[in-house]
């Protein structure tokens, strides 16, 4: 597997960089050495052009001073300096006057000759010429050393960008790899060690530590809940069974054969209900859960759900009171959100004890608007309070206590898909308050979904 | 009245059946989509039961089939699916009502009898009564052997509701859903306590205990 997943010769990050550092060296040089090597060529160019027209004019003189012989001689004593000039002098028809070829080991080219020429007084024509082969040699030379510093420098280059490349990119790349390849192969614990200095890749590796380290933590709590439900699971089947079983004996009578009968359907219902909340809970947590949003008055909601206790809390001895109407209202799934406030008050009236008192109140504050839940009942130790809405989380108190713990969890999954929160504290007058928020525009539904989509 | 059942599993199908013929009526089953079809354009049913997860060609599919050939007695979706777009997607292909998986056949037999009801005949009476109990719907007031019974609203629900029903085992869901217009199970026993209250008012003084419980059933007003 981890083959396959190896980078292809021509794909691979580390040849492509290479050979783009190396070309982008190469392109350097050439710009570098070209320029150079052009300056050079026109100055030099320049320079013998400057000295052929110094000896024109130089000649010029000599010859209108005193005429073809003043020429000679002025060529004559230059010629004993073996100074590098054709001359030539012209008659107006074409006639050849006076001619000098420069003294040269190499044979005369014309060709590569640069000539100035001058029509003079009396109508002669006046060439000066001198040969460029100097100036080539010069270029010439240019050229072999300019290859002799291109080769190495780019070699040079590769190499460095090997090393850089190693150090700074492919090294964290490869350590990158090999935690996945590690993950992968099931050592979950496995991290990308991650130095001081935050380049791209550093923090690309400490991102991908922090999505290790919420996949783990989804994980413990998939299983940490699974186990949860196992066992509770394993309650009410364990009963089904052994109340089954007890009626087929034989030694049970017709009575007793239906009293297991209906034990037998009373659990059957309690894990029905079980895996529907757990259902609903997944499906919130997940995105799935269809909203049908519409603008729902929260003091409506609140008086229905204390309408539907009524009579249970105080058939417990429990005053359930309802707070004064406040004018919240909030985009929601009307049928949703009064499964969560029923589901609020069904865990306050259970926990709270005979002469106690729960209220329900609709709350409207600048741009939120809540649902409280207060309870007079014994509280909440402050370091369980955020436990409360985790999977059948059941305080130590409650623990006895029948129930099925899925309530608040729901109630969190369904506020957190309407984009809102939920809050559980501990007042200091006593008992328990549980705060559900929900944004009053569309936008932190807006908010959630797209969180859940991701 | 004759009700077509199409159900793959056995041991479902075979109580479907017997619970069925118990409440008066003649039972058809076919096992898959095939067979329920051909069944379904043999004879003219009053209603079907037919699972959504079939072998072969699925429920929804069948009912599409039938609706397509003009065939028009209600259909009741059985489905281990609970979830909204599951219930819509039934309703569209042509279902009249949907109930997931499991179920207390209570509940179902309320629902096929409800789909049974729907036409047209039905005119709202003003009072209702079984044995010596009155209500009146007009008036809002209730009496038992001629003595005046004071009832608050939600137990006057609840008795209309057991009025509508007398003779009948109804469950706690089918009350949360009727009374309180709940479509859930608050964990809570609301229900419990408010029969409780009712019964208060209106059996305790009296020899004949009318409203009884049916323990994992639910609950029944015996006439």
């Amino acid at each position: 597997m981890s083959s396959s997943l190896k980078p292809r010769w021509r794909a691979s990050l580390s040849v492509r960089l290479i050979l783009s550092v190396a070309a982008l060296f190469a392109a350097g040089d050439a710009a570098v050495l070209t320029t150079a090597y052009l300056t050079l060529a026109s100055s030099l160019r320049q320079r013998d052009r400057a000295e052929i027209r110094a000896e024109l004019e130089d000649l010029r003189g000599a010859y209108e001073e005193g005429g073809l012989p003043g020429l000679r001689g002025d060529v004559e004593q230059a010629g004993a300096q073996a100074i590098p000039f054709f001359v030539r002098l012209s008659a107006p028809g074409g006639a050849r006057l006076f001619e000098r070829l420069p003294p040269s080991p190499r044979p005369f080219d014309p060709s590569s000759l640069d000539v100035a020429s001058r029509s003079l007084k009396d109508g002669a024509l006046l060439q000066v010429g001198q040969s460029g082969a100097e100036r080539e040699d010069v270029l010439e030379r240019f050229r072999w050393i300019a290859a002799a510093i291109f080769l190495p420098t780019v070699l040079l280059s590769v190499l460095f960008g090997l090393w850089l490349l190693k150090r700074v990119v492919l090294g964290p790349v490869r350590r990158l790899h090999e935690v996945v390849e590690g993950v992968l192969a099931g050592k979950s614990g496995s991290r990308v060690p991650v130095g001081r200095d935050r380049g791209e890749i550093e923090s690309l590796g400490e991102l991908f530590n922090r999505m290790l380290d919420r996949i783990e933590s989804l994980i413990a709590a998939m299983k940490g809940s699974l186990d949860v439900v196992a066992h509770d699971l394993r309650t009410p089947i364990t009963r089904l069974r052994s109340g089954a079983e007890a009626a087929l004996s034989g030694k049970a009578d017709l009575a007793g054969c239906r009293e297991a009968l209906a034990d037998c359907v009373e659990e059957a219902d309690r894990v029905s209900t079980m895996l529907t909340t757990l259902m609903d809970i997944s499906e919130a947590e997940s995105g799935a859960m269809t909203l049908r949003l519409e603008r729902v008055s929260l003091d409506e909601l609140a008086a229905e759900a204390a309408e539907l206790y009524r009579y249970a809390a105080e058939g417990k001895g429990v005053r359930l009171k309802v707070g004064a109407p406040s004018g919240a209202a909030a985009l929601c799934d009307r049928n949703r959100m009064r499964q969560v406030v029923a589901n609020l008050l069904d865990n306050a009236v259970k926990y709270t004890p005979r002469a106690g008192e729960v209220e329900i109140s609709a709350v409207l504050r600048a741009g939120e608007a809540a649902i409280a839940v207060l309870d007079s009942g014994s509280g909440i130790p402050q370091e369980e309070l955020p436990r409360v809405f985790e999977r059948l989380y059941r305080g130590r108190a409650a623990r006895s206590q029948r129930g099925l713990g899925l309530g608040l969890s729901l109630v969190r999954a369904v506020v957190s898909a309407h984009g809102g929160t939920v809050e559980a504290s501990s007042p200091a007058g006593g008992g328990t308050l549980l705060e559900v928020r929900l944004p009053q525009g569309s936008s932190g539904i807006m908010r959630a979904q797209r969180q859940n989509a991701l | 009245m004759r009700v077509l059942v199409v159900e793959d599993d056995r041991k479902i199908a075979s109580f479907l059946v017997k619970g069925l013929r118990q409440a008066g009526f003649a039972v058809d089953c076919a096992r898959d989509g095939e067979a329920g079809l051909g069944l379904a354009l043999e004879a003219p049913y009053a209603a079907a039961i037919i699972d959504v997860m079939l072998p072969g060609q699925d429920g929804l599919c069948l009912v599409g089939k039938l609706r397509e050939r003009k065939v028009s007695f209600p259909v009741l979706f059985l489905s281990a699916k609970r979830s909204v777009e599951d219930r819509v997607r039934g309703l569209r292909a042509g279902g009249d009502d949907y109930l997931t998986k499991p179920f207390a056949f209570t509940e179902l037999l309320a629902r096929v009898e409800a789909l049974l009801r729907r036409s047209p005949s039905a005119v709202q009476a003003s009072s209702l009564a079984a044995g010596d109990l009155r209500m009146d719907l007009v008036s809002r007031e209730v009496s038992r052997g001629g003595r005046r019974i004071e009832l608050h609203a939600r137990e006057f629900s609840l008795l209309e509701y057991f009025l509508r029903n007398r003779g009948r085992a109804v469950s706690k869901a089918m009350i949360l859903e009727n009374v309180w217009n709940y479509d859930f199970d608050p964990q809570t026993n609301v229900v419990d306590v408010l029969v409780c209250r009712l019964r208060e008012k209106v059996d305790r003084s009296f020899d004949k205990k009318m409203i009884e419980t049916i323990r994992g059933v639910g609950y029944v007003l015996k006439p």
